[in-house]
């Protein structure tokens, strides 16, 4: 039993003191701006420099086609109001999708947009280009577009 | 006539406990590795092995459980006849917190990491966890060692 409540106490400090990545429990308002991510160029990224990602699977703006364990792996980023954009992003490309809870996920230009567990670092592209869950993830151009890398050494690092 | 304290051991309980002894110990090692196994599938299958902490914590959970499970089902050794029972403490401990770990991956975050839903490896895990909770639990109570008074002829 004491073993137990030790393993309790340490998983409850290490929880508390972990509060990381994840944004989507407790959102503030979201802030979008763009970075550029070598050979990939200028992509959007939150208030932080955290690359966000659109989802090949999503087709439409108003559905989001990642759910459960890829939302775990891809957490989708929600904001607490209309997210704040800076040029060059165009600010009436920016909608709102409802996820359960009252989350309201952010969109741009058609895409609601994730961010990526694998990227532990602000500049991380690690997700660019990943086929997960049955398409494949792309950064974005602050035209809406998906950035590619102009040549095959750009984009993610990490072996999916 | 001198009344001493005399251990029963595992071996010396009724055919019955035994019985219910083998089998609960049976069920909790297959449940501990359903659990690691389950892991392991999430680790590679669904990519959590890209989560930076949890990722390594899957890999560690299936490396735990099949290890304790292994234990469990081990015919036990001559020189350590206490095995199983310290590995069921810890089968119960691990699965004890793994369920923790996913209640506050649920409800909060976990290293930064928040887990989505409830679907069906989630569950068989949870099943299992409390499948090895419920029989290794059953297991040290049905073989823990009895202190029976035995009667001695005192010479």
């Amino acid at each position: 039993m004491t073993r137990l409540f030790a393993a309790v106490a340490v998983m409850a400090v290490l929880a508390t003191g972990c509060q990381a990545a994840a944004n989507e429990l407790h959102p503030g308002r979201e802030e979008l701006k763009a970075a550029t991510r070598g050979p990939l160029g200028q992509v959007i990224v939150d208030d932080e420099g955290h690359t966000v990602y659109l989802f090949e699977k999503d087709d439409e703006p108003d559905e989001s086609y990642c759910h459960d364990a890829c939302a775990s792996v891809w957490p989708p980023l929600t904001t607490s109001g209309t997210p704040v954009v800076e040029a060059p992003l165009d600010r009436s490309k920016v909608t709102l999708l409802e996820r359960g809870g009252g989350l309201m996920q952010v969109v741009y230009d058609g895409h609601p947009l994730y961010y990526y567990q694998g990227d532990t670092d602000p500049k991380d592209t690690n997700g660019q280009e990943k086929d997960q869950f049955g398409a494949e993830w792309y950064t974005l151009h602050p035209s809406g577009q998906k950035a590619e890398a102009e040549s095959d050494e750009g984009g993610g690092s990490d072996a999916s | 006539m001198k009344v001493v304290e005399a251990m029963r051991p595992e071996s010396a309980t009724t055919p019955s406990h035994a019985g219910v002894a083998t089998v609960a110990r049976y069920v909790g090692a297959l449940a501990l590795i359903v659990t690691g196994v389950v892991h392991l599938q999430q680790y590679y299958g669904v990519y959590y092995r890209v989560i930076p902490m949890i990722g390594p914590l899957f890999l560690v959970n299936f490396v735990l459980g099949v290890a304790l499970g292994v234990a469990l089902l081990a015919p036990l050794p001559h020189r350590a006849p206490e095995l199983h029972r310290v590995a069921a403490i810890g089968g119960i401990v691990f699965a004890a917190g793994t369920i923790i770990g996913l209640a506050i991956s649920e409800n909060g975050t976990l290293f930064g990491f928040h887990e989505h839903g409830y679907r069906s490896a989630i569950v068989i895990s949870l099943v299992a966890e409390a499948v090895a909770i419920v029989s290794l639990t059953a297991y040290l109570i049905v073989s823990r060692p009895l202190h029976t008074p035995a009667v001695a002829a005192a010479s």
